[in-house]
């Protein structure tokens, strides 16, 4: 549950988010908009890497502005460009990074580690150097290095947007079938027909929100 | 992707713990530092030769990769040490510092990385105090071992683009393309590393 | 330290060692070969602040150290800490810290970035570069410092370019040194 109450985030003299109230409670929630409507800043507040200027953002009750580090364990966040995620130099180090701050013994990380490069289908990757990936893969070790730490919500910026066709469905049907919640920034609206809530978001405000198919029907009317 | 110098063997001295082989070496490069006299040096650096090829397993080919960079400069001895001193010098001094360059390469033609960094991040373990955390050294340099071939990559692509439009020759201009890249994948690096808990890490 | 300052140190550091892979350039009238290695110690110097550019060079020295080749030419391990070049390397940590400091004071012009590179990229770097050769070569001081002077024209040019990318990249890009 992720509650926004009035929230305005200014870059020097620019309005970025422009008095945004939404609470966000659906398993499965997409967020489009054009280039530069504010969807990036949208998903960085959700997980407190950016606090509002006015306003509050609450996750699970929790604000972003004082409790950011305890809401970064619970949101997990997956970035447009792997290439700025990926930090260790293997596959394999790579998902154990993100284990770090839990404190687990050896054992259970490698445990987790190993279902999680299962799970994604990257075992055979695992001791391979993150920086010779394709495009593809990397996202798939940037979302496991992600998953691996079990978050309670999934949040990802344009996930797809790098990706080639084939690459982006995979990548979105592995998003969709997650159990945790999930909401994903995205201009591949083709991706979340089956997601239970589409919000729009130009010039700063939300300016459609509603059911999938509905709310991306309307939103393509206004591209033409 | 960067490769390091490591050699795979299974020589005694790839066997042995990269800590006392460092203990060895700075041992070595002490005795060397007293010994004098073109004949002493001579043989010590004979038998630091003999180690490398026959003991260590390592092939001619390491020995002269870890020379090649002293070529100008025993050059350089050689002429000045003769013009300033005598042929006796000049030799004592090219046959301590090949000496010294073969055992330190030694070491590190037979130690993997790992174990390396390793040494590297106990030695840290005495600062701790002032606000160093060999676990963050470690990672430090993971994290660099990863970001070199991306960095090269976007010198190299800018390069392509220039040439692409004809500057065969503006290295200038592409310095800046290059630090722009780098600055504007630092914000989205560090983002990455507060999104997944770097604050709930030890020692910060 | 904060997530910032370390990726901007792996960052300069990663840099620094890029452009050591880069082919020597060879300069009309410039008796040696110049690499662009020493522009990336100007470079941190110049755009991130005095403790981050020191650090982001000691992270290189230590990446050497552990059996990289990252120095200019492909030369790395623990061998490089014998040969004599090994006091322009530790010269480095201190003349990124240098120019750093300097630029920190003296604002972030052409000027004084060009004035810190000299002070800090050459001055330093030289201050502890000849007489660790003097010592390793067991030479004079100043036949040292001769060998050096043929290093200094490069160096000097290196100053202005990492002087003049510093400050455009400062407009490009004006929360640099934050």
């Amino acid at each position: 549950m992720i509650e926004l109450d009035q929230v305005s985030i200014r870059l020097q003299d620019r309005i970025v988010l422009d008095d945004i109230s939404v609470s966000i409670s659906e398993h499965r929630i997409g967020v489009i908009g054009d280039n530069g409507s504010g969807k990036s800043t949208f998903a960085r507040l959700l997980n407190g890497l950016i606090v509002p200027d006015s306003g509050f953002v609450k996750v699970q009750d929790l604000d972003t502005r004082n409790d950011g580090k305890e809401i970064r364990s619970r949101v997990g966040f997956l970035f447009q460009n792997p290439d700025n995620q990926i930090v260790m130099p293997t596959v394999a180090e790579e998902l154990e990074l993100g284990l770090k701050p839990l404190k687990l013994k050896v054992a259970d990380r490698a445990r987790r580690v190993e279902e999680a490069l299962e799970r994604f289908s990257l075992t055979h990757l695992a001791d391979r150097s993150a920086h010779l990936l394709s495009g593809g893969e990397k996202q798939l070790v940037a979302l496991a290095g992600v998953m691996v730490t079990e978050p309670e919500i999934l949040v990802c910026d344009e996930p797809t947007t790098l990706l080639d066709r084939r690459n982006a469905t995979h990548v979105m049907r592995l998003i969709a079938e997650l159990s945790c919640q999930v909401i994903v920034i995205t201009h591949h609206f083709e991706h979340l027909h089956d997601f239970d809530r589409v919000l729009v978001i130009a010039n700063g405000k939300i300016t459609n929100d509603g059911p999938a198919k509905l709310t991306i029907r309307q939103y393509m009317e206004t591209l033409t | 992707m960067i490769i390091g110098l490591y050699v795979p063997g299974e020589s005694i001295v790839h066997r042995f713990s990269a800590g006392p082989k460092l203990i060895a070496m700075f041992c070595i490069g002490y005795t060397m530092a007293v010994v004098d006299g073109p004949m002493a040096l001579a043989t010590l650096a004979m038998c630091i030769a003999f180690v490398f090829v026959f003991i260590a397993g390592l092939r001619l080919q390491h020995l002269w990769t870890a020379t090649r960079p002293l070529v100008i400069w025993i050059g350089i001895i050689a002429v000045a040490q003769i013009g300033i001193a005598d042929a006796q010098t000049a030799a004592n001094v090219i046959l301590r510092l090949l000496a010294l360059v073969w055992t330190a390469s030694i070491v590190t033609y037979t130690t993997r990385l790992t174990d390396m960094t390793a040494v590297i991040a106990r030695l840290c373990e005495p600062l701790r105090p002032l606000g160093v955390s060999p676990d963050r050294v470690a990672f430090l340099i993971a994290l660099t071992i990863r970001l070199i071939p991306a960095v090269f990559d976007t010198v190299r692509g800018v390069r392509e683009a220039q040439r692409a439009r004809g500057l065969e020759r503006v290295y200038l201009a592409g310095f800046i393309p290059v630090l722009t890249r780098v600055l504007r994948q630092s914000d989205d690096l560090s983002d990455a590393l507060v999104a997944r808990g770097f604050e709930r890490w030890d020692g910060s | 330290m904060t997530a910032r300052d370390t990726v901007l140190i792996a960052l300069f550091s990663a840099l620094t060692a890029a452009l050591g892979l880069l082919p020597p350039i060879p300069v009309p009238l410039v008796p040696v070969p110049v690499t662009a290695q020493t522009l990336g110690v100007m470079l941190a110097g110049c755009l991130i602040g005095p403790k981050r550019a020191s650090l982001a060079i000691l992270l290189l020295l230590v990446l050497v150290t552990i059996g990289l080749p990252l120095l200019s030419g492909g030369r790395g391990g623990l061998s490089v800490f014998f040969g004599p070049s090994v006091g322009y390397l530790i010269g480095w940590t201190f003349g990124a810290g240098v120019i750093g400091l300097i630029v920190d004071r003296m604002g972030s012009t052409l000027l004084a970035s060009f004035v810190a590179n000299c002070v800090g990229g050459i001055g330093v770097v030289y201050a502890f570069g000849i007489p660790a050769m003097a010592t390793v070569l067991d030479l004079p001081l100043t036949t040292a410092a001769l060998a050096s002077a043929a290093f200094l024209p490069g160096d000097l040019i290196k100053a202005g370019v990492a002087a003049t990318v510093a400050v455009a990249v400062r407009r490009a890009y004006p929360e640099a040194g934050r």
